[in-house]
């Protein structure tokens, strides 16, 4: 037993926060929510040239062959960031969904062009709207136990304005055909889709726990400059007893997201216990994090104007997204035979 | 990263396994804060200790096995697991023992440190004071230097076992003129001392379990002074911190209890099908903590095995144990609905009461080892940095 990161993997998380900083700063993220932009393009290449679209992807497209355990921190760094690219439908959820499918060479040209970010994938569950439809060129859709890859034009997009302006949620109407199908096997394609489901928890509750981390971040650094009756707000007691509540939430979420993610990379047994669990305490931290530092912050928080809002809102769709803590436990129940 | 167990790993943990389940006492006995349970506890210590599984991670030259720490944290799981008595010197080989590793001489580690492995010097705890609780370093009980001895006189309250204890661990002020942390030693005070004075007083639970010490002179060895005279609040703050952090309280416990709980669940649900969600999602939510503390400390424990050190954030794992196993048990209470009230003697009690005994020692958690309002303050100043004042 050994619960500890390579350094090779903790230096290209350090990497890809190093440039998040640069190319996804609170500046960059409120300039692509008020122009209305479906990407931010020089965000979208960094990415693709330090790695990341492909991170998932085999080394014979040029992909750097990455387990979930490999890139557990890299969704964690995207979550501290803000990043509203959808990082994770493209690299986590599609690439290696149509690699996994039966279909030998026939779509490597398309993940070739995935994995250098020329082309752009996103993904849908049925009866679920797609993160980043607009800008991407295929859709991977599953719809009656089949799974369609579905070039872009052909589909008809129509926008759902979500609370969090950077995510950009869209419903999706579009006719099946047997060009259409990806995977003909209904129990591949089934078995497919719950392991989509799973890398979702993970990759989500990843991305959970950076944003609380951030959201805590920026309110331990508020309370000691905003001064009143004479002091920093930060020496009360109140205070200092909500942050230390949100640090033990992510505190403990935290290893629990990594073990789901060692866990799919392993293919282990618990995989299914482990990913909801880490997945319902990435839930409850970030929940916890967006109501006291919204409390902590005071008015000013309850702003447009200062940059709390934009994690406040990932913390929010994020919390339930792939499923929020009572589908969590309802899940955890099915494993448990509760 | 691996979080599968080496074939190592796996072997110790069979042989605690077996050993544990051929050796427990299928009896239950006296608490062992009675003084007839305190000896029945007291020699389960020696039996432990002959088969070298009473301190299993300590060097063998005092008793143990220089087991790793994951092997340590299988066996405290296997240890709970298997539903064996609890650990009458607990104080001594999880609190004191570490300190004397840090802080003792050589001679004091061979005096000591056997016959506490061993059972033979069970250890109380001779902190708090009644006017000194949350701010310790008030505390006014004096250790005057004299020739070779220390006298000391004083109170000292809440001192868990310290009615039949053969030793008590205290922090002394040996500079009377001093204030706060300065002045303050780390003083080992033998329980037959002369002049000392111990009273019981009933827990909660209306087991005997504290005590009041009264010292009217006592003159204690001074070769008992562990770290240098005035040194005492360092050396106080190494045993704070096994308190706080994964000695005292390893997850085995609370895993052995999130088990049970889903056990009385699935017992409770077939015989009362309407037994409401909420309840069905507090067992979730128990069983899930319990996990989340074991993966927290298996990763809090390979880097300490990497050389790493645990510092202010282990006030984040004492808060986190200690609401654990309050929920833990009030979710069992919940399900017991009238019976949860029943305590050991009651014909109706399920499983002899364990679990209002359980809830009544957790509540104490939030208190014992620091208040967890003095550990949210101190990870709120000493893990974020917020500031004192």
């Amino acid at each position: 037993m050994k619960f500890s990161f390579e350094e090779e993997q903790l230096l290209f998380a350090e990497a890809i926060r190093e440039m998040l900083k640069k190319f996804c700063s609170p500046e960059i993220i409120n300039h692509f929510t008020e122009s209305d932009s479906a990407t931010i393009p020089e965000l979208w290449d960094s990415l693709s040239s330090m790695g990341v679209l492909g991170m998932a992807a085999p080394a014979t497209v040029g992909g750097l062959e990455m387990s979930d355990e490999d890139f557990v921190m890299i969704m964690e760094e995207l979550g501290r960031a803000g990043c509203p690219e959808p990082v994770m439908e493209h690299a986590v959820l599609s690439i290696p969904l149509i690699e996994e499918c039966n279909n030998e060479t026939q779509y490597t040209d398309i993940i070739e062009s995935a994995v250098s970010g020329g082309k752009r994938i996103s993904i849908g569950l049925e009866g679920h709207y797609v993160v980043g439809a607009d800008s991407a060129d295929y859709l991977l859709l599953f719809q009656d136990d089949l799974l369609h890859l579905v070039a872009s034009e052909s589909i008809e997009l129509q926008r759902q304005l979500s609370v969090d302006a950077s995510r950009r949620l869209f419903s999706v109407n579009w006719e099946s055909s047997s060009d259409t199908i990806i995977e003909h096997d209904p129990n591949k394609a089934r078995s497919l889709m719950e392991k989509t489901q799973l890398r979702a928890e993970v990759a989500t509750a990843a991305q959970s726990i950076g944003v609380a981390g951030r959201l805590l971040d920026m309110t331990v650094q508020y309370v000691q400059e905003r001064n009143q009756f004479g002091k920093p707000v930060g020496v009360n007691q109140a205070i200092k007893h909500h942050l230390a509540d949100t640090g033990k939430a992510i505190e403990f979420a935290r290893p629990m997201v990594y073990r789901a993610a060692w866990s799919l990379s392993e293919d282990d047994n618990e995989k299914e216990l482990a990913v909801h669990m880490g997945k319902l305490l990435a839930s409850k931290a970030v929940d916890l994090a967006c109501k006291t530092s919204l409390q902590c912050h005071g008015a000013i928080a309850y702003t447009l104007e200062y940059d709390l809002q934009i994690w406040l809102k990932k913390g929010l769709t994020l919390s339930s997204s792939w499923g929020d803590v009572y589908s969590q436990r309802e899940r955890i129940a099915d494993c448990l035979g509760l | 990263m691996d979080l599968f167990f080496d074939s190592d790993e796996k072997a110790f943990r069979d042989e605690i396994r077996s050993w544990i389940n051929e050796n427990k006492p299928n009896e239950r006995w006296a608490p062992m804060d009675t003084q007839s349970g305190f000896e029945q506890h007291r020699a389960w210590e020696r039996k432990l200790f002959e088969a070298k599984w009473s301190v299993p991670n300590w060097p063998s030259k005092y008793g143990g096995r220089d087991c790793s720490l994951i092997e340590w944290l299988l066996y405290e799981e296997e240890y709970y697991l298997s539903g064996a008595p609890g650990r009458v010197n607990t104080n001594g080989i999880t609190l004191l023992g570490p300190t004397l590793f840090s802080w003792g001489t050589e001679e004091q580690k061979d005096r000591f440190l056997p016959k506490m492995a061993s059972g033979d010097e069970i250890w109380a705890q001779g902190w708090s004071e009644p006017d000194s609780g949350s701010d310790l370093a008030s505390l006014k009980t004096t250790a005057i230097r004299d020739g070779d001895h220390y006298v000391v006189n004083g109170q000292k309250t809440w001192c868990s076992r310290g009615a039949w204890a053969d030793w008590i661990f205290c922090i002394v002020r040996t500079d009377p003129t001093s204030e706060r942390h300065a002045g303050l030693s780390y003083l080992l005070v033998p329980g037959d001392t002369p002049g000392l004075i111990r009273r019981p007083v009933s827990r909660l639970d209306g087991e005997p379990a504290f005590a009041e010490l009264f010292f009217d002179d006592c003159r204690v060895d001074a070769q008992n002074l562990l770290g240098d005279e005035g040194a005492g609040w360092s050396v106080a703050m190494a045993t704070a911190s096994s308190e706080r952090g994964l000695n005292l309280r390893a997850p085995g416990r609370f895993l052995a209890a999130a088990n049970r709980l889903v056990e009385l669940y699935r017992e409770t649900i077939e015989r009362n099908p309407l037994l409401s969600v909420a309840i069905r999602d507090q067992v979730i939510d128990a069983y899930v903590n319990a996990q989340a503390y074991r993966y927290q400390v298996f990763q809090k424990a390979t880097m300490l095995m990497e050389g790493g050190a645990l510092g202010a954030e282990a006030s984040y794992m004492k808060l986190f144990w200690s609401e654990l196993d309050i929920d833990i048990h009030a979710s069992a209470l919940r399900m017991l609905s009238e019976r949860g009230e029943l305590i050991e003697g009651a014909p109706d009690a399920e499983d002899n009461g364990s679990w209002m005994s359980g809830y009544l020692f957790a509540l104490a958690g939030p208190i014992y080892a620091g208040t967890n309002e003095i550990q949210r303050n101190i990870v709120a100043e000493r893990v974020l940095g917020l500031p004192r004042k």
